[in-house]
C-alpha cells in the first residue's frame, strides 16, 4: 500500500483510533505499530516481511552482544555479523544481477562467452532504507553512542515503522528509538502541522510531481523531443523528482506526528541552493548525512591530507549513485555530482555558513539547478546510451523546426498550479516555514484546498508510482 | 488527542464545503448547456459512435465510451432543464454491445481503470450528480462515491456540436483481436447495471412523450465474427422488446453490409459509413417532420 491510495486513507484512521485507544499504554501502542507496520509492508509482498524481521533480530542480537563484550576483536566481529547480514542482504537483491552481468560481458569483451544463469531477483521495497536504519543502530551501539535495546518490541517498530520505512527518511536510532522507548504526546499542534504537511505532501506528488511526469516521460520517452523541448522535459523530471520524493517524505513526517513520532526532515529546499555543497545539504538530508557519518568521517573525511579527503568525496558520491540502483547511469550520476561537488570542497565553498538569500544570488542558483539538471538526466535515462542520446538531443532543434505536440490535457492548469507551488516553496524558503503555515495560514481551509486542487489533478490524470519505491 | 478528530473533521468539512460550491457552480453550467438543447428538436446521447451521426444542427451529449449509467443521468438533468417550451421531440441513442460487455460493467462497478476513459466520463457526469441518483440502489455503491468525488474534475463542457467526418478507411486486411470473455461467455446476461439504465432511459423517454431513436451503427465483420452469438442474440432481443412501445424505434445496422471502406475501425465509421448511417436515419426524422 501506498500513501495516495484509498486502502491507507482507509488504513490510517484504523490504526490512529486504535492508537489513541490504547494512549496510556505506550508499550501496547508500540505493538500495535509494529503490527499496523508489517501489515502495510506486508499488503506488497508478505514474504518480504522476513527479511526485515531477519534484519531487525540481528541487530537486535548484535546490539545487546555489543554492548556486553569489551575485547575490541569480539566487537569487531560481531559488528561484523551485522555488516556481513544486511549488506549481503542489499547485495543480494540489489546487486547480484548488475555484477553477474558485468561478469559476463567482461569475458565477453576478450571474446569468452558465457551463458550465466537467469537471475531475476525481485527487489524487496523499501530494502535499502531501512538496511541503513538497522545498520547505524549497530555501528551506534558499537560505537557505543547509544546504549542497546532491551525491548524488542521497541526496537522492531523502530525498524518497520510504516511511515518511513519504504523510502526514508533514513532515521537514526539515536533519534527514534528514545521516542519508541516511553509515552508520546500527541498535541494540537503535532497534529495541526503533521495534518498540513501531509497535505503538502499528497500537493506535491499528485499535483506536482504527477503532470510534470507527463512531460517528462514525453520527453524522454519515444516522443523524440529535441531542442527547447528536450530542456523542458529534464526540468520537468527534475521537477517530479523533487515533488515525489520530498512529497512522500512530507506525508512520512505528517504521519508520524500524527502518532506523535518526530521524524526528521529530508529536503530543505533544494532547488534553492546556491552551489552543490548547499544543495547536498538540503537534498535527501538522511541519507547524506548517512554517507557522511558512517562512510565520509570513517574513511578519514578531510583529516588525512586533501588528496585523500577528495578521494573519501568521490567514494561518497560514487558509493551513493550505486545505492540508488545497481546501474551505470546511477554511477555516473554520482560521478557527475563528485566532479562538480571536489572544485567547490577544494577552495572550501562547501563549509561556508549559510547566509540568507539574496536577489543576487538568482544567478548562482540558476547555475547549480542547471548543473543538477544535467545530473538528472543520467538518473532518469533508461541506460547510458539513452542518457548520451537525450544529452545530444538537448542540443539539437535550437533553431527552426516544426515543435513537436507539447501542450498536454490540462497544461494550463498546470502552469497555475506550478507558478503557486513556486511561490509557497519560495515563501517557505525565503521566512520560514513556521511562518508561513503557522502564523499566516492557520486554518484548516489551507488543507481544505489542497486537498481539493489534489483531487481535481489526481481525478484528471493517471496516477504514478512514487520514483523512489525502486530503490 | 482530541484535535485527532476536530481538525481532520474541519478539513473534511471545508472540502466539502469546496466540493458544493463546485457543484453548484459546474452544474448550472451544465443546465445551461441543457437549456439551450432543449431549443431544437432533435438531441443526440450515446458515447463516441455520436460522433459519427451526421446531423450538424443537433447537439450532442456524448463522450467516448461513456457509459449507459451516465447517460442516463445526462438525460434526467437534460428532462429537468426543460420546462414546456421546451421543443424537442427526438432523441438519439447511439447504441453497441460494447455498452454491455465485461469491460463496461467493470467500470460501472467503481474500480479505477488504466485506460482512464471511465474516468473522464464520470468527471462529466459529476456535475449533474443528484441526491436521486446517489440514493438509487441498482448503481453500485463504489460508482456512486466515485461520481460524487468526481465533482472536483470540474469538467466544464459536455455537449458538442457540429459534425464533422474523416476518409480514413480500414486497410483490406484488418483485423480485430476480441477479448475471450467477449468471444466465450454469454456476456449479457452479467450486465446487471447497464440493462437497469437501459430500461431507465427508455422509461424517461416514454414520459417524456419523446421519439427514442436507438441508434445501432454497422459493425466490421471481424467483431460480429468473434462475439459470442447468444449473448448478441439476447443483446438484439432486448433492444427489440425496448422498441416494442410506439415511440421507440431500433435502427438496427449492426449488420448492415457496409464495405470495409467505410470504416474506420471496427466500430467507427468514416465519410462513407456515416453517410449509409444517414440514408436510414433522415427518412425517420422527415416522418416525424424534422428537417435534418
Amino acid at each position: 500500500m501506498h500513501f495516495i491510495t484509498s486502502a491507507f486513507w482507509a488504513f490510517l484512521p484504523t490504526v490512529l483510533a486504535l492508537y489513541w485507544a490504547l494512549r496510556v499504554h505506550w508499550r501496547w501502542q508500540n505493538a500495535l505499530l509494529l503490527a499496523a507496520s508489517y501489515f502495510f509492508y506486508g499488503w506488497w509482498d508478505a514474504r518480504f516481511l522476513l527479511l526485515i524481521a531477519g534484519s531487525t533480530a540481528v541487530d537486535f542480537v548484535v546490539g545487546r552482544r555489543l554492548a556486553a563484550l569489551e575485547a575490541p576483536r569480539s566487537r569487531k566481529a560481531w559488528l561484523g555479523v551485522s555488516l556481513a547480514f544486511n549488506l549481503g542482504m542489499l547485495a543480494w537483491f540489489k546487486y547480484a544481477g548488475f555484477l553477474v552481468e558485468q561478469w559476463v560481458s567482461a569475458w565477453a569483451s576478450v571474446g569468452v562467452t558465457m551463458d550465466p544463469m537467469t537471475m531475476q531477483i525481485i527487489l524487496p521495497v523499501g530494502i535499502s532504507f531501512y538496511t541503513f536504519q538497522t545498520l547505524s543502530y549497530s555501528i551506534d551501539v558499537y560505537r557505543r553512542r547509544i546504549e542497546p535495546a532491551q525491548d524488542v518490541v521497541a526496537f522492531a517498530t523502530y525498524v518497520a515503522f510504516f511511515p518511513q520505512l519504504v523510502a526514508g527518511p533514513i532515521e537514526r536510532a539515536t533519534r527514534l528509538l528514545p521516542q519508541m522507548l516511553g509515552p508520546r504526546s500527541v498535541t494540537e499542534t503535532s497534529v495541526r502541522s503533521g495534518l498540513r504537511l501531509m497535505c503538502w505532501g499528497v500537493f506535491k506528488k499528485v499535483v506536482i510531481a504527477d503532470s510534470a511526469a507527463v512531460y517528462a516521460n514525453a520527453a524522454f520517452g519515444e516522443a523524440g523531443w529535441s531542442g527547447p523541448y528536450m530542456v523542458v522535459g529534464v526540468v520537468a523530471f527534475a521537477l517530479q523528482i523533487y515533488g515525489d520524493f520530498s512529497g512522500y517524505s512530507d506525508i512520512a513526517i505528517g504521519t508520524a506526528r500524527l502518532f506523535g513520532i518526530r521524524l526528521r526532515s529530508n529536503f530543505r529546499f533544494p532547488y534553492f541552493s546556491r552551489d552543490l555543497g548547499e544543495f547536498w545539504r538540503r537534498w535527501h538530508v538522511s541519507l547524506n548525512t548517512w554517507f557522511r557519518d558512517y562512510l565520509y568521517i570513517p574513511l578519514g573525511g578531510s583529516r588525512q591530507g586533501r588528496g585523500r579527503a577528495v578521494f573519501n568525496v568521490a567514494v561518497v558520491f560514487l558509493v551513493s549513485g550505486l545505492w540508488h540502483g545497481a546501474d551505470w547511469k546511477f554511477v555516473t550520476w554520482g560521478a557527475v555530482h563528485a566532479a562538480c561537488f571536489v572544485p567547490l570542497f577544494l577552495r572550501g565553498g562547501n563549509r561556508r555558513p549559510e547566509q540568507v538569500w539574496r536577489w543576487s544570488d538568482l544567478p548562482k542558483t540558476l547555475w547549480t539547478f542547471a548543473v543538477v539538471c544535467f545530473a538528472w538526466v543520467f538518473f532518469r535515462a533508461d541506460d547510458m546510451g539513452h542518457a548520451l542520446d537525450v544529452l545530444a538531443r538537448m542540443g539539437q532543434g535550437w533553431t527552426a523546426g516544426d515543435a513537436p505536440d507539447w501542450k498536454m490535457p490540462g497544461y494550463e492548469a498546470f502552469a497555475w498550479a506550478l507558478a503557486a507551488f513556486a511561490l509557497l516553496e519560495w515563501a517557505q524558503f525565503r521566512y520560514g516555514v513556521r511562518w508561513l503555515w503557522r502564523r499566516a495560514w492557520r486554518g484548516p481551509w489551507v488543507e481544505a484546498v489542497l486537498i481539493a486542487v489534489s483531487l481535481f489533478f489526481g481525478l484528471r490524470q493517471a496516477s504514478q508510482e512514487f520514483i523512489y519505491f525502486a530503490f | 488527542m482530541r484535535a485527532l478528530i476536530h481538525r481532520p473533521l474541519a478539513i473534511l468539512a471545508g472540502v466539502c464545503l469546496l466540493w458544493g460550491a463546485a457543484h453548484l457552480w459546474m452544474g448550472r453550467g451544465a443546465d445551461a448547456e441543457f437549456e439551450q438543447a432543449h431549443r431544437g428538436e432533435v438531441v443526440v446521447f450515446g458515447d463516441s459512435h455520436a460522433g459519427d451521426v451526421r446531423l450538424p444542427q443537433a447537439p450532442r451529449f456524448a463522450f467516448p465510451a461513456q457509459d449507459l449509467v451516465s447517460t442516463w443521468m445526462w438525460m434526467d438533468a437534460f428532462v429537468r432543464a426543460g420546462d414546456a417550451d421546451s421543443k424537442v421531440k427526438v432523441v438519439v441513442l447511439t447504441v453497441w454491445p460494447s455498452k454491455f460487455l465485461p469491460l463496461a460493467e467493470r467500470r460501472l462497478s467503481g474500480r479505477i481503470q488504466e485506460d482512464r476513459w471511465g474516468q473522464s466520463v464520470l468527471g462529466r457526469v459529476g456535475p449533474v450528480l443528484g441526491f436521486r441518483h446517489m440514493v438509487e440502489p441498482a448503481v453500485p455503491w463504489r460508482l456512486r462515491w466515485r461520481m460524487l468525488l468526481n465533482t472536483f474534475q470540474l469538467r466544464s463542457s459536455i455537449r458538442t456540436s457540429g459534425w464533422d467526418c474523416q476518409d480514413r478507411s480500414i486497410p483490406s486486411d484488418y483485423g480485430f483481436k476480441m477479448g475471450t470473455l467477449v468471444q466465450e461467455a454469454p456476456w449479457f446476461d452479467g450486465a446487471k447495471v447497464s440493462r437497469w439504465a437501459l430500461g431507465q432511459i427508455v422509461r424517461l423517454a416514454e414520459s417524456q412523450s419523446w421519439e427514442l431513436v436507438l441508434l445501432e451503427h454497422p459493425m466490421h465483420r471481424s467483431f460480429l465474427d468473434q462475439v459470442h452469438p447468444g449473448a448478441m442474440a439476447d443483446y438484439e432481443s432486448a433492444l427489440k422488446a425496448a422498441a416494442e412501445h410506439p415511440r421507440i424505434t431500433y435502427v438496427d445496422m449492426a449488420r448492415f453490409p457496409l464495405p470495409d471502406s467505410g470504416f474506420r475501425d471496427y466500430h467507427h465509421l468514416n465519410c462513407e459509413g456515416s453517410a449509409a448511417v444517414a440514408d436510414r436515419l433522415e427518412p425517420l426524422l422527415e416522418g416525424w417532420g424534422i428537417s435534418p
